[in-house]
């Protein structure tokens, strides 16, 4: 594995409250395990999943698709973890 | 959802007092309470509410910015409170910066989408430089108003 591998997949929120405040800063923990940029788009818009203002600013709400894609080294391992939290509702439910 | 949809422009305070979060967070309950947002005898609940979800981990969202926030009970309809402290007031912030602007939101029990529309305008806002520098120097409540109006009109931010 080169380190510029890049994945992506696209994800549903499933959780009622979506991407809120406190999601948002378990996503900004879990990217920070990681070495590679973590993005995640929907429609049009674009947060670096290290920054709460660009994750809040998505607006993400329940059923809506969101893009995640990561670059890097671990970039096989970040998007299974990030993948993860949203399969899991964000451990909210 | 647009900040003249939630912002109570007697809720807006461009010099607050406090320099600690608790502080901040009686400060601006008080002038949601004190603009006819939250009823008077709920004030101590929403207060506690708001502190307590705090707990979970703090609303300093990095940049300076802050967005405290509860559901509550006794609200029908999503409100916020404005506030911008001069020296900044530290708020246990993910990137450990000071905070300077203030966004206080109670929302109605079962609308996660409201309150969800408003942290997503909020944020997209401030997401602009000049926006975010514009509204830390604002010296009154009319140029708080100002901009927000000019963000409502999509002047800042990402537009939508």
């Amino acid at each position: 594995m080169t380190d510029n591998t890049r994945l992506v997949r696209e994800l549903v929120v499933e959780n009622s409250a979506g991407i809120h405040a406190r999601v948002s800063t378990m996503l900004v923990q879990k990217s920070k395990e990681f070495l590679s940029e973590i993005i995640l788009r929907k429609g049009s818009a674009i947060a670096h999943s290290d920054s709460m203002i660009d994750l809040l600013s998505l607006g993400a709400a329940q059923g809506e698709k969101v893009t995640v894609e990561a670059t890097g080294s671990d970039a096989s391992a970040a998007i299974e973890a990030i993948a993860n939290l949203f399969v899991n509702k964000f451990y909210e439910e | 959802m647009k900040f003249k949809e939630f912002i109570l422009p007697d809720a807006i305070r461009v010099e607050i007092k406090a320099t600690d979060k608790q502080g901040v967070i009686r400060e601006m309950a008080e002038s949601l309470r004190d603009a006819g947002g939250i009823k008077k005898d709920e004030f101590d609940s929403i207060f506690k509410a708001i502190i307590k979800r705090e707990e979970l981990g703090s609303t300093g969202i990095g940049r300076g910015i802050a967005v405290p926030h509860t559901k509550h009970e006794s609200v029908e309809k999503l409100v916020g409170a404005v506030a911008i402290s001069r020296d900044g007031v530290g708020f246990d912030s993910l990137d450990r910066e000071k905070v300077y602007l203030f966004f206080l939101i109670v929302s109605p029990q079962h609308q996660p989408s409201e309150h969800l529309r408003a942290l997503e305008h909020i944020t997209r806002q401030l997401k602009d430089d000049r926006f975010c520098r514009f509204l830390k120097d604002s010296k009154t409540r009319d140029e708080v108003l100002a901009l927000l109006k000019e963000a409502d009109e999509d002047m800042y931010g990402m537009g939508k």
